[in-house]
């Protein structure tokens, strides 16, 4: 239960990151998707089974603090964390020493997927940019690198269980 | 083995999915917005805080990379500060021509509204220029549809929505964005568009009205709590309408929406 709400607070402090810290940090530019980031580097260390529910409360918080419809990034988040996770068991589980360049290719994977999908469900694309996509993925791997190393420097805090991972 | 691990995942994919498309539907009938209060409230002093953390952090890098050219600016600023003095005497004369320019051109004058200033806490993350959140809400007397203004009369959006310590301001520049507007110069009138967080779009001026590049755009006052004589922008590029039935017109805004720090809701006149 302690740790079901730690994971909770860590996406609650995201979306707080996403929606205020990086804005004025950045004014007037491209923010990361810190959430979205989260949840992929998530999937890329956890089996689907235990991250969908953590995707959807993620989408689910951002969709609240954006004002946008409740669901759109949920449902983005789930199909991206259920993508980055079976590409992550089925390829790419005999590559232990290249996990880091593998969660950031599922970052740079993940960031094209979540942008087309809900652009496309918000406004369909009018404002499509292959800039601005650029400058996203851009922000959101130099965010993914910071985080990377985070978690794997506080695993425990962040819900991590490797050992789970190698049997498999 | 694998098949049915498979099996057992995309259950979990589908079913999660099926509570997206869910929470999606039943999003018209309002079901979210006591919950978004909620979330707010409890967001509130962490948005304050991640905020003013965000921005000091990039005022701070902003020092840190201009430092090198302070000796520069400050020699400049010595100079143009013994300019400023000389011409300090004739800026009292020209605020009484502005004062009467703007009687003459009907814009608001600025002391004439009941304003609640207040801090931005939160802005569209998608960077287009969409909404901004700020800092006052219910309990300090902001409500729904309330203009909001910069320090000069300005216009950069209205309330839409209200929490009890936070509301969310939509600017001018989002797609849902639509207010009466009027042409200083030329007193056309229209209505003013967001163009999706690009600029700004004045339409539905009749072919008989003249508008001009360069005009000035004010607010109309008709409808709604928006009064008339808030600044909007300058009309940037004229064209037709694809039946040729209006104009319509580019409008520069005069201010940048992302570069907003503390804006002004206008509660009612004095």
């Amino acid at each position: 239960m302690a740790s079901k709400i730690r994971i909770l607070i860590i996406i609650f402090l995201a979306v707080i990151l996403e929606t205020s810290f990086f804005p004025a940090l950045f004014a007037g530019t491209i923010v990361p998707d810190v959430v979205l980031v989260l949840i992929i580097l998530w999937s890329s260390r956890k089996k689907f089974e235990d991250i969908w529910l953590w995707a959807i409360w993620g989408g689910f918080f951002l969709d609240l603090a954006i004002f946008g419809k409740i669901g759109i990034n949920a449902v983005s988040f789930v199909v991206i964390s259920f993508m980055a996770s079976f590409l992550r068991e089925r390829f790419f589980i005999a590559q232990r020493t290249g996990a880091f360049v593998i969660a950031l290719t599922l970052v740079t994977g993940g960031t094209i997927l979540n942008w087309i999908s809900t652009n496309f469900l918000t406004n369909f694309l009018v404002n499509f940019s292959w800039k601005l996509l650029l400058m996203k993925i851009t922000s959101n791997l130099v965010v993914a690198i910071f985080m990377y190393f985070l978690i794997a420097r506080y695993k425990g805090v962040f819900g991590i269980n490797e050992s789970k991972l190698m049997m498999k | 083995m694998p098949k049915k691990l498979l099996t057992s995942k995309l259950i979990k994919l589908i079913l999660a999915i099926a509570i997206c498309l869910a929470l999606i539907l039943i999003n018209p009938k309002n079901f979210f917005a006591p919950v978004r209060g909620f979330f707010f409230a409890l967001a509130y002093p962490f948005q304050k805080t991640f905020y003013f953390a965000g921005q000091a952090t990039h005022n701070f890098s902003s020092v840190l990379f201009s430092i090198g050219d302070y000796k520069k600016e400050n020699e400049k600023l010595i100079r143009e500060n013994n300019e400023f003095l000389a011409r300090l005497a004739s800026l009292e004369d020209q605020k009484k021509e502005n004062d009467e320019l703007r009687r003459q051109l009907e814009l608001s004058p600025r002391d004439k509204y009941e304003l609640e200033s207040s801090l931005i806490i939160g802005q569209d993350q998608r960077g287009s220029g969409s909404w901004i959140m700020i800092d006052r809400g219910k309990s300090d007397g902001v409500a729904e549809g309330m203009p909001v203004i910069v320090y000069d009369g300005i216009l950069v959006g209205k309330i839409s929505e209200v929490y009890d310590k936070s509301s969310k301001v939509l600017l001018l520049s989002d797609s849902s964005s639509s207010i009466n507007a009027s042409d200083v110069q030329t007193s056309a009138k229209g209505i003013l568009t967001g163009e999706y967080g690009l600029g700004l779009m004045i339409g539905m001026v009749e072919q008989t009205d003249i508008i001009k590049v360069g005009d000035d755009i004010i607010t109309s006052g008709l409808g709604g709590l928006m009064p008339r004589g808030l600044l909007v922008g300058k009309i940037e590029q004229i064209s037709n309408t694809s039946d040729k039935l209006f104009q319509q017109a580019v409008v520069r805004p005069k201010i940048k929406y992302s570069d907003l720090n503390v804006v002004f809701v206008i509660k009612g006149e004095r």
